[in-house]
């Protein structure tokens, strides 16, 4: 089970890696950025899916008690943040799918405002839960 | 009475599961008239949500308790979120009554608040129906 923790772990560590990268690239104009977030975006989607779980396994298994511990603050941000990325992700991608052909000009500029909220927003929640996992898996 | 509570705890996460469904994937169908059923779903899922979280924070101070605990963070940041959800839906559903969907000039301010909206309705949904499932009473 370590084994798995540790190759989910280093996935979303490395999906977060890969998306730092690209959109500093993006924003140096290093290379043209574009045409690698097609690429990209179905890792993020399964980074995005792998961290849901794990955090919602993770708030299922909190202690029963009423007591405040860091864990339980961890936890609970965790699995809310991973929530609101994964329902943001996949609604703005599967815009990028399937209407941005059509879309106007005010509409894409819309999705490409809150890709800049998804990205650093992805970087967090699957970069930390990587090394949680990462972390967990190496102690056990 | 316990029954009941749990009864409206399942309708608030089937609501939330629908909402989360309707929000990835209405692109994938013609999905005008499910966001207008999905609408007055909403409407009446805040009103049970206000209520039981009202009535939770309620109970959390009268239990005069004045450490922090769980109940204490989950009870407030409940109610305080459902208060904002109910000014910010209401806001972009009357406006959409009254105006209609193509409100010149401030059509992309009311897209965000709808996203916003949207990722409220289901995580407060969800945490307010699991609390209820749970068969927690409140007091």
């Amino acid at each position: 089970m370590a084994i798995v923790g540790r190759i989910l772990g280093a996935f979303n560590l490395l999906a977060a890696a890969v998306v730092f990268v690209n959109v500093l690239s993006g924003h140096a104009q290093l290379w043209n950025t574009g045409s690698l977030w097609d690429y990209i975006n179905p890792i993020m989607g399964t980074a995005v899916v792998i961290s849901l779980l794990v955090n919602l396994r993770r708030k299922i298994s909190l202690p029963e008690e009423d007591r405040v511990s860091r864990m339980y603050l961890e936890v609970n941000v965790l699995f809310y943040a991973s929530i609101i990325l994964t329902m943001i992700f996949f609604s703005n991608w599967f815009y990028m799918l399937w209407d941005f052909g059509d879309a106007s000009d005010e509409s894409r500029t819309r999705h490409f405002i809150y890709w800049w909220f998804i990205n650093p927003y992805f970087i967090l929640v699957s970069g930390i839960t990587g090394y949680h996992l990462w972390l967990k898996a190496s102690r056990s | 009475m316990a029954g009941i509570r749990r009864m409206i705890g399942a309708a608030l996460i089937l609501v939330s599961l629908v909402i989360a469904v309707q929000f990835i994937a209405w692109r994938l169908y013609d999905s005008g008239d499910v966001w207008t059923i999905v609408n007055y779903i909403s409407l009446v899922a805040i009103a049970l949500a206000f209520y039981f979280n009202w009535e939770r924070k309620y109970k959390s101070e009268a239990s005069g308790e004045t450490g922090v605990t769980r109940e204490y963070i989950e009870s407030n940041v409940l109610y305080f979120s459902t208060m904002i959800l109910a000014a910010l839906f209401l806001f972009n559903w009357l406006n959409l009554l009254v105006n209609g969907a193509n409100d010149v000039g401030v059509e992309v301010m009311h897209d965000v608040v709808w996203v916003v909206v949207d990722i409220m309705l289901i995580v407060v949904m969800g945490a307010t129906g699991g609390y209820l499932l749970q068969g927690h009473s409140g007091e």
